[in-house]
This record gives structure tokens, C-alpha cells and sequence, in this order.
């Protein structure tokens, strides 16, 4: 259990954005896991089990809230892609200059905070594209959306994280100037 | 051939993974082992029966297949001996043998309609139906306050125990 916690418990840190529902997940993972013992003690790939169940039984939690904002969020929106930035440059420029101005401790800070603070719609596809390397279509499927809704809110949450992290440096330079 | 909008957007995703891929493992909480090892072993303490079919010894899953399989031929003979009832004659007898067993049943508790007799006589016509509203009422209620419970309590519980990998 030692070998693999933070794993199972990042998983679904960063699928939920909240540890305590994140803790909960972990300890459901890890009974099954028991459940399981015999079967996974000797076998190489535990390791993609335990992250596979985390996924799904994260996913699975999600769902039940994802159910309340899809509704409401697709009858607000006739237009997919009506809220899409315009130009991808503010964004580029900013990882651009995240890159090169702040070391790697701070980087991993202000990426964390960011990827906490995106709303759920955009923070889950965007984790399962990037730490999951799941594709579009597989995506889709999982949440049960469409394949531009995932397109959508991946591209959107890139923007909003490139944001985000925008306004977290702008924040922590202006209480450095004052201090 | 890509035009400088979707270049641009790969860049953003590659910048994008680049600053998620360097993101180290959170690290779990302490509490958590303690956590999984408390749950392991409470389970362990409930008894075989009260734990889920899958879960009972080989023997006692094995008799309850048995038994099982007991009561589904019992019913099965059940109704071949009602079926095999050839005459109409065997068939009326055998039900006025079980409507008189009930008469006999009925007369043999006179109080009740006594009772009710009684009620409907001392009671006022209001009261009682006034009472059985109100009964019907907290029927209702206690049935709402029982699905809001299993809502609240077991449905809406955050992790999914139906969900299978």
C-alpha cells in the first residue's frame, strides 16, 4: 500500500480537487485492493489496476455532480463555442513567460493552485487528457458528453488555467512589491 | 498543411502538459493507512453471515445453494400435486375445505367486529375519519423521511460501491 498511495491518492486529488473526497476514494481503492489480494500480489501490472479502479471510481463519484451543471450548462449555451478565447497568444505567452521566470518549486505551486481552482468541467477532461493521456473519443465516452464538449472544455481549460496562473503571478509580484 | 490558429494551440497543449507533467505526486495523507487498516479490520470482525453471499465459506454458500434449489423443487411439487387435482369435484371440495377452515377462523374471533361495532358506535363519524387521514398522513410522512434518509445517508454517499473497474 506504501508503494502505490500516492499515487491512488493524486489520481483522485486531481480528478476531484478536494482532498477529503480524494481520501475517501483512496481508502475504497485500497479495500478492493484487498479484496483482490491474492490476484494482485504477484501480479506485475497492480500498479494499472489500482490507477484504473482509481480513475473509475472517481469518475463514477463525479458523475452523480456532474449531472446538476450538464444540464443547466448546455441549455445556457446553444453555442459550443461561443466562449472560446479568440487568440491563443495570451495564453502561450504566459506559460512562455511561467517557463522562464520561475523555477521549478514555484512552477509546481502555482500549477497546482491553478488546477485546483478550474471549474470541474474543464479540470476533468483536461486531467484525463494530460495525466491519463486518454484520448478525445475515450473521453467523451467516460463522462458521457459529446466529442466537442470534451474539445471544447479541454481548449477552454487550457485557456483558463493559462489564466489563472496569470492572475497567481500577478498576485504574489504585488504582495512582493508591497512587502 | 496547419495554419498559425491551430499551430498556436499546439503550442498552448505542449506548454499545457509540460506544466502538468512536472507536477510530483501528492503526497497522502498519514491518517489513510490507519484509515484502510481500521475498515480491513472491522470487517473482519462481522460475522460470515452478514457479510456479502460471495464472502461465506464454500460450505455455507454451498448449502444455500441447496436449500435453495430444495425450496424451488418443494414449490415445483407444490403445484404439480395442484395440478394433478384431475376432477373438478377434488378441486371445489379442496376449496371449500379452505373456506370453511377461514369461516372457522373468523368465527372463532368475534371480538373484532365487536369492536369495530363499538367504535363506530361511541366514536363521532369525524374522528374516525379524522384518524384515518392523520394515520395516512404520517404513513406518507414516514415514508418521505425514509427515502430522504436513504437519499441523504446511502445514495448520495461519495464513493459508488456499485462501480466495478
Amino acid at each position: 500500500m506504501r508503494a502505490y498511495q500516492d499515487m491512488v491518492f493524486s489520481t483522485a486529488a486531481r480528478l476531484t480537487a478536494n482532498d477529503a473526497q480524494a481520501q475517501d476514494i483512496a481508502q475504497e481503492v485500497f479495500l478492493r485492493a484487498y479484496e483482490n489480494f491474492e490476484r494482485l500480489r504477484a501480479s506485475p501490472s497492480a500498479g494499472g489496476w489500482l490507477k484504473t479502479v482509481t480513475t473509475n471510481l472517481t469518475l463514477n463519484h463525479l458523475t452523480r455532480y456532474r449531472r446538476r451543471w450538464r444540464f443547466f450548462s448546455e441549455l445556457a449555451r446553444d453555442d459550443p463555442e461561443g466562449e472560446t478565447p479568440e487568440t491563443t497568444e495570451p495564453a502561450v505567452a504566459t506559460l512562455d513567460t511561467l517557463f522562464a521566470e520561475t523555477n521549478a518549486a514555484e512552477r509546481r505551486e502555482l500549477v497546482r493552485q491553478a488546477l485546483d481552482r478550474l471549474p470541474e468541467q474543464q479540470r476533468t477532461p483536461l486531467v484525463l487528457f494530460h495525466y491519463e493521456e486518454m484520448p478525445y473519443q475515450e473521453i467523451a465516452a467516460r463522462l458521457g458528453v459529446s466529442l466537442a464538449k470534451v474539445k471544447t472544455d479541454i481548449l477552454r481549460g487550457r485557456h483558463a488555467l493559462a489564466q489563472l496562473l496569470a492572475d497567481s503571478r500577478a498576485d504574489l509580484s504585488a504582495s512582493v512589491d508591497r512587502s | 498543411m496547419s495554419t498559425p490558429s491551430t499551430s498556436r494551440e499546439a503550442e498552448l497543449e505542449r506548454l499545457v502538459h509540460r506544466a502538468l507533467r512536472e507536477q510530483p505526486l501528492r503526497r497522502a495523507p498519514a491518517s489513510l493507512q490507519a484509515r484502510v487498516l481500521g475498515v480491513i479490520e472491522s470487517r473482519a470482525a462481522v460475522p460470515w453471515y452478514r457479510t456479502r453471499l460471495s464472502h461465506w465459506p464454500l460450505a455455507a454458500r454451498l448449502g444455500f445453494v441447496a436449500s435453495c434449489l430444495g425450496a424451488v423443487a418443494l414449490a415445483h411439487s407444490l403445484l404439480g400435486m395442484l395440478s394433478n387435482l384431475r376432477s373438478a369435484q377434488r378441486l371445489s371440495a379442496a376449496l371449500a375445505d379452505f373456506f370453511a377452515t377461514m369461516h372457522a377462523l373468523v368465527g372463532a374471533s368475534p371480538a373484532l367486529p365487536h369492536l369495530g361495532g363499538e367504535l363506530t358506535r361511541f366514536v363521532p363519524r369525524d374522528w374516525l375519519y379524522g384518524g384515518l387521514v392523520l394515520a395516512a398522513c404520517m404513513y406518507v410522512l414516514l415514508f418521505a423521511l425514509i427515502a430522504a434518509a436513504y437519499r441523504t445517508l446511502y445514495a448520495s454517499s461519495p464513493i459508488t460501491r456499485e462501480s466495478r473497474p
